[in-house]
């Protein structure tokens, strides 16, 4: 903590400009990550040779570092940088910490770095935007904590006795995200870089859409709101428009956060009730985010000239406008007549970036116009080249939307659409993959614009950091007479104990979030014990567990990313139950730690592919999609046919799943390497005998025994024993 | 769906642990003035270059 | 408000307070005042004021300073004070304002202002200092006055206020989580997960009904000691009903619960009850702040202060030297002078006459302390703390809540009779809520509150809000005479032209050495008239109190007191030598605005009268000036009191407060103020009868709202009590639609006061 002058009742302080600079350079140099990474994976979808041969290089294990990159490099650099920068200006104190604050930062950093190397080495949790192991999950509930009490600590010895608005939404981020990742990330590990969800099926389901909505509104808006209305008002010099309703909106959020999530599971294998609950809390949503949207633009009245002329205040006031549409769209994704027709398209993808890109991309790129010049002591280089920046962005951000509208409609409408017969008027899968192809291009380029106007920015703050004063310091003075403080519950006179709960409302907080991480550690452990449908054993089992050798298929599914493209939930629509056959039910994934129930349909659901096709198909479509399936834009894996099934871990795997409620016997543990061995030699024989190459233990063999094995058909191979 | 169990209270908590901070704020004044704070906020720090010219 | 950065070359706004300049005047600034503030601020290195003003927020138009001398001298027993502050405009005074602790380190500890309501808060290191505080912020432009802390109604409003947010924010937290675990329950869930649902929604009903829910309780407590019926017993009954008719359903397993219905309630209730709270204590802010004379104090106690002619004293004391003439009309309604002596008390708010000599006087009570000031205080604890009582409407509320009760009654006896009880209840339920008196009962207060409010910013205050239920069923409205239709002031009715001109001078020179309320008179004439004349050294100068002026040069000239003659009127003698010259006719002069009042009184239907104390033909002739056909002279104030029963009385002075305690409807027009206020329903802050049409014209307005008020809610009331007891309405959205309908209820009237404002 740096000196603190009092003369009288002033002190005299300094910000921190130093770890504000750094996690803005950061915020920039991963927003540029995600969007190369973003662009590839765009195009390999347009034009599947890209993915090439690299296991690496896949869309299935490069789509995971996108959004992580996007999410938690971009966004989340970005809401650290803004959040330190106007945390420490609205309290009038430098941050509690600098220990902290660096610790903070390259933890984060490193988390980042780890996210980059193990993602596309295919370790992942296989739950999306929770991919990362629980080593680095370990990590960021570190980093995250460290964060935290930097920010508390800050407010409970901040000068200025109210507490800006702003600051309450970033509290709000701080206990919710804590909850949030600390319960979605319990699994049990089995290596050093794998581990199963403490969850499966259903449970897990809720869980990870509870945490998923939540990620989006606690990580992706909440910090973002308080950014707003922290640097709309600097930026046009204009107090909020109604600061109260900016509070009640605030309280009105936090108190109410119960069924955020089953919004994502309309039309599946979630019961009626929960569905229905989710659609109206998601619907009622609506409202206070549009609060929040018209306080914000609002703000600008009187000051509508600076919209003309400042970039700053352009991307921030599109940035609400984005945020506003998305907040309607959401509520009516949520209304299930809708949702049918868009879960799994590419409308949902359109919703997502309209999000990203638009509310915010932009006011990320606002917040880096306004605090660059201010943070190095300068002017910024080029007004023109951050207007031009604004259309070419704009520009990119529709083209994207535009294409994945049109693609989702078509998606949506070419699954569902029955002929006169009553059958399906596109039976085959691929025709609407073929149809929506073109549109992947335009996309494509939608976000190559996106990126142009990116780059532009990143020249302007180069140039602009270059051209600042060569004397730097990464301090900004200040001075403030602090108010006084008084105790709200007890005397000043009282025990030193009593002094303590001054601070007591953010001691409150963090109890909070302590007491439900030990609470839902201990609510955890019924879920092992196994809760209401108790199975004797493996063979009396209605669901069959997986055998070892379907385990370790599945876990290559999980590596390779294949939820980022097939879904494994039959809804009870009409289009779905005639293209893919019954509907999924609860007690077919209820072994599944994690559940793949998937959430977008590139190629087509697998919940039923068990036994649809032979082991032959499976062999030569994973090897050479568009050999199989003309117009595929499914990548090879090629090395599946030369890497070998790692046998050995089995039996660990297996015993953590067993841990996890999943019935095996301890000889079922026990066998598991020989029992997957001998599978897959019987696999291996068989495509043999039809003319297939292949060695008895290549990675292959595992996946297809777990592909035969979805939808739990009754005589699927490796089965009962 | 037993997860229920835990989400529900879970969530419940959470709401209930903001509705103790709300109290807290209600009570240390937090909710007294809700005009200034917004317009207070819009005044920056000095920059050194300001501050010599005034002196 | 800005400043167009590329302004003409020509300067033609104020540097400091953006007013125009006037065109006489060279410079950059309208005034010293300004200019001076200018100064002080560039000098202090506060230049950045001027920075932000120009990109700033403005919220109301700038004045321009007005630059007077003024020193204070408060005396604080307290470290934390609060000052009312005028002037404030716009982000750059917060800015500057909130400077004070860095501009005055050894006097100020901390400062914070608030834009909404003018007043700063701060903490003193020192409590000496506090004069040199005000006089800084004096300086800045910006004139302070003191709140003290013996103005408990603030700190109470305050508490209050805190209290019920709570109230109101645990309740909505708990609502919300009710609702939405009601949303699986409506949805069909059953088993396990049904229970846990309904569990939760029981225990979160809990602190609902008993914590937040406790005013209601209160309420009809208090109700049932005071023998009303409560406005709050049938939503308490409601309430209880819905609890424990569905604690007992969730025990048995019947599945039929209110808690969502019962949670909506009482949120929508607190949040009604809340806006409406707040809403009034904006219409009263200003009354907590009275202390006219605090900023031109300029003495302290125990001083001796000299008292200046034709000035309010500012303080309240004992004369200890000199004798002098006093008008006491401000403060009793007495129009002749009073003659102070050594040893004889003076008020804060009288007028000092006498200019013959000097009159010091030692200070004993200033600012909150004096007579005057704690009269003011009085009006506003009773304005604070007053209930609505005996409204025409209050009846009708209970009427219809006795009715709706006993529907209720009955109709659950009916239901329990055919055993279809879940049935009943529900219906019942729905009843009870949807019929609440709510919206008249709150829209009351509302529409009385508005009308004050209007009214205040006119500049009546109004004591006690029935009257305005009661005039629109009065036809005949009484005046009084002096002070009230008339100036209360004597015009001298004299043809100077007609004497010599030396007389004229020996007349001048008579009255202009007396301070009599009469002499001034004639002296304004001379005035009035052009009249210059040379003055006369008197050898001889005798004032007789009740007798009449002397003085002899030469000649011997008098000027007999004023004598109501034959002819009726009020005549002074002017004499020389023994000989009159010429009478002096004086008469008090009819206000300018009387004559439209009263035709636009009479227009509306009005009876309007005459109650006058003095003789005849004064008030004759005022009668026919203003078009009145009726009048009544010579009357005493029993007499008075008498006539004005039942009807409107409007009057002032010490002469008419006990006609006013007994009238219908009472307004005091400034002038009597002590003794109107205690007597009368109103009291008027301008002199004169203008504000009587404003106020009848808002009564007139209060009955019509409250009319249309009534109906909409009967007719809300029917079509609810129809569908609730038929079936078609459950009683959660019942819950929902009274708040709402009360709602509709409240913008209705407040539509109504905004147009005319």
């Amino acid at each position: 903590m740096s000196s603190v002058q009092t003369t009288g009742n002033v002190e005299k302080f300094n910000y921190d400009d130093g770890i504000v600079k750094k996690f803005t350079l950061a915020t920039i140099i991963f927003g540029l990550v995600a969007l190369l990474v973003g662009i590839i994976i765009a195009f390999q979808l347009a034009y599947y040779p890209l993915n090439t041969q690299l296991p690496w290089f896949t869309f299935g294990r490069l789509r995971p570092l996108h959004t992580n990159a996007a999410i938690f490099a971009f966004a989340g650099n970005a809401i650290f940088a803004g959040m330190y920068y106007s945390l420490q200006r609205l309290l009038k104190t430098r941050l509690f910490s600098d220990k902290l604050s660096n610790f903070h930062f390259w933890g984060w950093q490193l988390i980042i770095v780890a996210a980059a190397v193990t993602l596309p080495l295919g370790f992942t949790q296989g739950k999306e935007y929770a991919e990362l192991e629980w080593p680095i999950d370990i990590m960021i509930a570190l980093v995250w904590v460290a964060f935290g009490v930097n920010m508390l600590g800050t407010i409970i010895i901040r000068r200025v006795k109210h507490i800006y608005v702003a600051i309450w939404f970033y509290i709000a981020t701080f206990i919710t995200v804590a909850v949030l990742h600390i319960v979605n990330s319990a699994a049990i590990p089995v290596s050093m870089f794998k581990s199963y969800s403490a969850y499966a099926g259903v449970s897990d389901a809720l869980v990870q859409w509870w945490y998923g909505h939540n990620a989006v509104a606690f990580f992706l808006t909440t910090p973002f709101l308080g950014l707003m209305y922290f640097f709309i008002p600097k930026s046009v010099n204009r107090p909020v428009y109604s600061y109260r309703l900016s509070v009640v909106h605030f309280w009105t959020i936090v108190f109410l956060y119960i069924w955020a999530g089953p919004h994502h599971l309309l039309n599946t294998a979630v019961p009626d009730w929960a569905q229905t609950t989710g659609m109206v809390f998601s619907i009622m949503l609506w409202i206070p985010s549009w609060g929040g949207m018209i306080n914000g633009l609002m703000t600008i009245r009187g000051a509508w000239d600076k919209l003309r002329t400042e970039p700053i205040v352009k991307f921030l006031a599109l940035s609400a406008t984005f945020y506003g549409m998305s907040t309607f769209e959401g509520p009516l994704l949520s209304i299930k007549s809708v949702n049918e027709l868009g879960h799994y398209t590419d409308w949902i993808i359109a919703h997502v970036h309209a999000g990203a890109l638009g509310w915010n991309g932009f006011l990320i790129f606002g917040m880096i116009y306004y605090m660059v010049p201010k943070l190095w002591k300068t002017e910024l280089y080029s007004k023109r080249l951050a207007n031009i920046h604004f259309w070419t962005a704009t520009i990119g951000i529709l083209l994207y939307i535009i294409a994945m509208y049109t693609s989702g409609f078509t998606q949506g409408l070419m699954w569902r659409e029955v002929d006169a017969a009553g059958k399906l008027a596109y039976p085959d899968f691929v025709q609407t993959v073929v149809r929506v192809v073109p549109l992947y291009w335009i996309r494509g380029l939608g976000g190559v614009v996106y990126l142009a106007g990116f780059i532009i920015m990143l020249f302007n703050v180069v140039k602009t950091i270059k051209l600042a004063p060569a004397v730097q310091t990464n301090e900004t003075e200040d001075e403030y007479v602090p108010y006084v403080k008084t105790p709200v519950f007890g005397n000043p006179d009282q025990s030193f104990s009593h002094r303590v709960l001054e601070g007591a409302p953010m001691i409150l907080a963090g109890l909070v979030v302590v007491a439900i991480a030990i609470g839902s550690l201990i609510s955890l452990s019924p879920m092992w014990m196994s809760s209401s449908v108790v199975e004797a054993n493996y063979h009396d089992a209605i669901t069959k567990p997986y055998t070892p050798l379907q385990l370790a298929g599945r876990d290559l599914y999980l590596r390779e990313g294949c939820y980022t493209c097939h879904s494994q939930m039959i809804r009870k629509t009409v289009g779905d139950v005639l293209r893919f056959g019954a509907p999924s039910t609860i007690e077919e994934s209820k072994y599944d730690h994690p559940f793949q129930w998937g959430s977008k349909r590139i190629g087509p659901d697998l919940a039923r592919v068990g036994t649809k096709y032979p082991d032959l198909w499976h062999f030569r479509h994973v090897r050479n999609p568009q050999e199989v399936v003309n117009g595929s834009i499914m990548p090879s894996y090629s090395w599946m046919y030369k890497d070998k099934i790692d046998f050995a871990i089995l039996r660990k795997k297996l015993s953590v799943m067993k841990i996890l409620g999943v019935p095996y016997g301890d000889d079922d543990v026990a066998n598991s390497e020989s029992w997957a061995r001998e599978d897959a030699k019987k696999i291996a024989a068989g495509l043999v005998a039809e003319g297939a190459q292949i060695q008895d233990d290549r990675e292959i063999l595992a996946l297809i025994a777990y592909l035969q094995r979805l939808g739990n058909p009754p005589a699927s191979i490796g089965g009962a024993k | 769906m037993d997860i229920i169990w835990f989400l529900v209270p879970a969530a419940l908590m959470l709401g209930l642990g903001f509705l103790g901070v709300f109290i807290w704020a209600a009570k240390s004044g937090q909710f007294e003035d809700l005009e200034t704070p917004a317009v207070r906020m819009l005044f920056d720090e000095k920059t050194s270059e300001e501050k010599e010219n005034v002196k | 408000m800005k400043l167009s950065n590329r302004s003409p070359v020509a300067v033609v706004i104020c540097k400091h307070c953006n007013s125009l300049i006037p065109s006489e005047r060279k410079g950059e600034f309208c005034c010293n005042g300004c200019e001076s503030v200018y100064g002080i601020l560039m000098n202090a290195g506060l230049s950045e004021y001027y920075q932000l003003k120009e990109d700033g927020v403005c919220f109301k138009a700038p004045k321009p300073i007005q630059h007077q001398a003024l020193r204070f001298e408060y005396v604080t027993p307290v470290f934390k004070n609060k000052f009312y502050l005028e002037g404030v405009h716009c982000s750059a005074c917060l800015w500057l304002l909130e400077k004070l602790p860095q501009m005055m380190p050894e006097s100020v500890k901390t400062c914070s202002l608030n834009l909404n309501t003018s007043v700063l808060s701060f903490e003193l290191l020192d409590l000496s200092h506090i004069n040199q505080v005000a006089q800084r912020i004096f300086d800045w432009g910006y004139t302070p006055h003191l709140i003290s802390d013996s103005d408990q109604v603030d700190l109470k409003i305050e508490k209050e206020n805190r209290k019920r947010l709570l109230d109101l924010g645990i309740a909505g937290a708990i609502t919300s989580n009710v609702m939405l675990m009601s949303i699986p329950l409506y949805s069909g869930v059953k088993g396990n997960f049904q229970t846990l649902f309904e569990v939760l929604s029981f225990v979160l009903a809990i602190p609902s009904l008993f914590y937040s829910g406790r005013v209601f309780f209160k309420n009809v407590y208090s109700g049932i000691k005071t023998k009303t019926f409560p406005i709050d017993g049938p939503i308490l009954l409601a309430l209880l009903v819905a609890f424990f008719f569905s604690t007992y359903s969730l025990v048995v397993g019947t599945h039929q619960l209110y808690f969502d219905s019962l949670t909506a309630l009482i949120f929508l209730l607190l949040a009604s009850r809340y806006y409406l709270a707040r809403l009034r204590q904006s219409s009263q802010m200003n009354l907590g702040i009275l202390d006219f004379f605090q900023s031109k104090f300029t003495g302290k106690i125990g001083d001796l202060e000299k008292l200046k002619i034709d000035e309010k004293i500012q303080f309240d004391g004992i004369v200890r030297k000199g004798e002098g003439w006093c008008d006491y009309s401000q403060f009793t309604g007495e129009s002749d002078p009073v003659r102070l002596h050594a040893g004889d008390p003076v008020y804060a708010g009288t007028v000092f006459l006498d200019a013959s000599q000097d009159v010091w006087v030692e200070v004993q009570k200033i600012g909150n302390q004096t007579r005057l000031a704690q009269l003011l205080q009085k009006v506003s604890e009773i304005q604070s703390k007053r209930t609505v009582t005996e409204l025409v409407s209050d009846q009708w509320s209970q009427r219809l809540l006795i009715l709706v009760t006993s529907i209720a009654v009955v109709s659950l006896a009916y239901f329990l009779y055919l055993g279809k009880v879940a049935d009943g209840i529900s219906r019942i339920l729905a009843l009870l809520i949807v019929t609440c008196p709510c919206a008249l009962a709150l829209a009351t207060p509302l529409v009385f509150t508005l009308a004050m409010k209007s009214l205040l910013k006119k500049g009546l205050l109004i004591k006690d809000p029935s009257s305005l239920d009661r005039l629109p069923d009065v036809e005949d409205i009484y005046f009084d005479k002096t002070g009230t239709l008339t100036e209360g002031r004597l015009q001298a009715e004299v043809n100077l032209s007609q004497i010599s001109t030396i007389d004229q001078s020996a007349l001048y020179s008579l009255v202009r050495l007396s301070r009599h309320p009469a002499s001034r008179a004639i002296e304004r004439a001379f005035a009035e008239q052009k009249i210059l004349t040379k003055v006369i050294p008197w050898k001889f100068f005798e004032e007789k109190m009740g007798v009449g002026l002397f003085a002899n040069q030469g000649d011997d000239y008098s000027l007999s007191r004023a004598l109501i003659t034959k002819s009726g009127y009020t005549e002074s003698s002017f004499s020389k030598n023994g000989i009159e010259i010429c009478s002096v006719i004086l008469r008090d002069q009819t206000r300018s605005e009387s004559k439209r009042i009263i035709k636009e009184l009479m227009d509306r239907g009005f009876e309007v009268h005459i109650l006058s104390g003095d003789h005849e033909k004064p008030v004759q002739s005022l009668a026919s000036e203003l078009g009145i056909n009726h009048y009544y002279f010579l009357k005493n104030p029993e007499e008075k009191a008498k006539i004005v029963q039942g009807s409107i009385m409007i009057g002032d002075g010490v002469n008419d407060s006990l006609a006013l305690s007994e009238s219908k409807v009472s307004i005091a027009v400034q002038g009597g103020m002590e003794a109107a206020i205690q007597s009368a329903q109103v009291y008027s802050l301008k002199p004169g009868i203008s504000l009587i049409l404003p106020f009848v014209d808002t009564a007139r307005l209060v009955r019509k709202t409250l009319r249309q008020n009534f109906m909409m809610s009967t007719s809300y009331n029917l079509i609810g009590a129809i569908l609730s007891l038929s079936g078609h309405m459950n009683p959660l959205i019942a819950a929902v639609l009274m708040p709402a309908s009360a709602l509709t209820v409240f913008w209705a009237s407040m539509i109504r006061f905004k147009e005319r404002s």
